[in-house]
């Protein structure tokens, strides 16, 4: 019932929206500017819903295999790469680097262990990432942003760490 | 730009090749909607109706984005709406080819306003804008518009079949195709530097509202990002007519170079 009504709703509104032009076209003039901000308005949204779709399931954050899919296919949309390819190298980065054993989501395994990756859980923790653990493992209780936010630092961290580790073994 | 050195045949096989291409693109976004939608929980007739009925690919996406991710129907069909609100000034600029000619009788001009109405999306309202001539205006706009809504209304259910059919969507990544299709939508709109700012701030702080808000409202709440676009001119024309005090000039001289960016 409800989506049906929401269905409807939208169809309603979109219809009247595509009419309003073709009846009122030689009434009316839109200034530049509102339809800038039309124009601006829809570009904000879409991305704010790719953003949001991309970073988080539910009220928590999606895991890194997701948003590294995505940026992937947004470098190549941003090169203007066709389509399908787009589409295609989001879901294949994202489904090796599952694969790989970069997981889903801390809900998504059902578990209250912090977000890891599996990848680095080999590396001796130390420094920033002991740090950031400590700063998940006293708040993780709470099922509020602090959460979230202390699992991206402390997932960045990790990753920062083997990332400088690399970086300083290929100089030296 | 391209077209304009070549004959009127030339220019019509190059506008029936630019269709198919865009409506190729199209049909694999509603491949991926009718897929992302069922695979997410949706009964199958709600994709397949919102396609005939609504016919907008971005605000489809959105509406059924912010279902999935638990928010309230109001706030799909908001988030839907405010996407679509660029469909009246676009309804504006091509209200020379919506309807069919003005031979025909009154009702069946009044009838091909109506389905045209329908036919307006950004591609057909850009490939409509390519030309000057108005009958190549109207083959132009009828042309993609049709050949859209017929490629979007075959493949959503396409698509829905694809994805009843496969079961753990996740180990195939295909949940990370829908913020894609978003992201390749919204690039080419980000021409601006201003409009960039604003869906950056605007998207950090739906992220950042995320774990805090009901589903479906930090999304809306990424239009506070538009408060990027305001331009501090035009706000105090009366000291700067009065100026006679130097303590009013440095604000009147910094506005100029703002003015003259556009």
């Amino acid at each position: 019932m409800m989506p049906l009504l929401a269905v409807g709703a939208l169809a309603a509104i979109t219809y009247a929206l595509r009419i309003a032009g073709p009846l009122l076209a030689d009434r009316v003039a839109v200034p530049a500017a509102a339809q800038r901000l039309f124009t601006s308005a829809a570009a904000v949204l879409l991305v704010a819903l790719a953003a949001t779709s991309a970073l988080t399931t539910g009220h928590d954050f999606a895991g890194w295999a997701r948003p590294a899919g995505v940026a992937a296919a947004g470098l190549l949309a941003a090169r203007r790469a066709p389509f399908p390819v787009v589409v295609v190298v989001a879901a294949s980065v994202t489904a090796l680097l599952r694969l790989a054993g970069i997981q889903l989501s801390e809900r998504a395994r059902g578990s209250s262990t912090p977000v890891r990756l599996s990848v680095y859980r080999s590396a001796s923790p130390s420094g920033w990432a002991l740090w950031s653990r400590t700063l998940h493992f006293s708040c993780c209780y709470q099922r509020s942003g602090v959460v979230f936010c202390s699992k991206v630092a402390m997932t960045l961290a990790v990753v920062a760490e083997d990332w400088f580790r690399e970086g300083a073994g290929v100089v030296l | 730009m391209r077209l304009q050195w070549r004959t009127d045949l030339l220019s019509d096989t190059a506008l029936v090749r630019d269709v198919a291409l865009v409506c190729l693109a199209d049909g694999i976004v509603g491949v991926s909607f009718g897929a992302t939608a069922v695979a997410g929980g949706l009964p199958w007739w709600v994709p397949v109706a919102m396609s005939l009925l609504v016919f907008a690919g971005g605000s489809q996406f959105a509406a059924v984005g912010v279902v999935l991710a638990g928010g309230s129907p109001v706030a799909a069909v908001a988030a839907g709406a405010v996407l679509n609100t660029r469909l009246f000034p676009y309804g504006l600029a091509v209200s020379d080819v919506t309807s069919v000619g003005r031979s025909g009788a009154r009702t069946r001009r009044w009838a091909a306003r109506l389905i045209g109405a329908q036919l307006v999306t950004d591609e057909s309202v850009a490939f409509a804008l390519r030309h000057t001539d108005p009958a190549r205006r109207k083959a132009a706009f009828w042309t993609c518009g049709a050949a859209l809504f017929t490629v979007w209304n075959i493949s959503v259910p396409l698509g829905v079949l694809a994805g009843s059919a496969i079961r753990n969507t996740a180990a195939f990544g295909l949940d990370a195709t829908f913020p894609a299709v978003l992201l390749a939508l919204a690039l080419p709109t980000l021409t601006d530097g201003r409009t960039r700012v604003a869906a950056i701030g605007g998207a950090s702080a739906a992220v950042a509202l995320t774990p805090l808000l009901p589903a479906g409202l930090p999304v809306l709440a990424a239009l506070a990002g538009l408060a990027a676009l305001w331009r501090p001119r035009q706000r105090r024309p009366e000291p700067e007519s009065a100026g006679d005090s130097q303590a009013v000039r440095p604000p009147a001289g910094q506005a100029i170079p703002v003015r003259s960016n556009r």
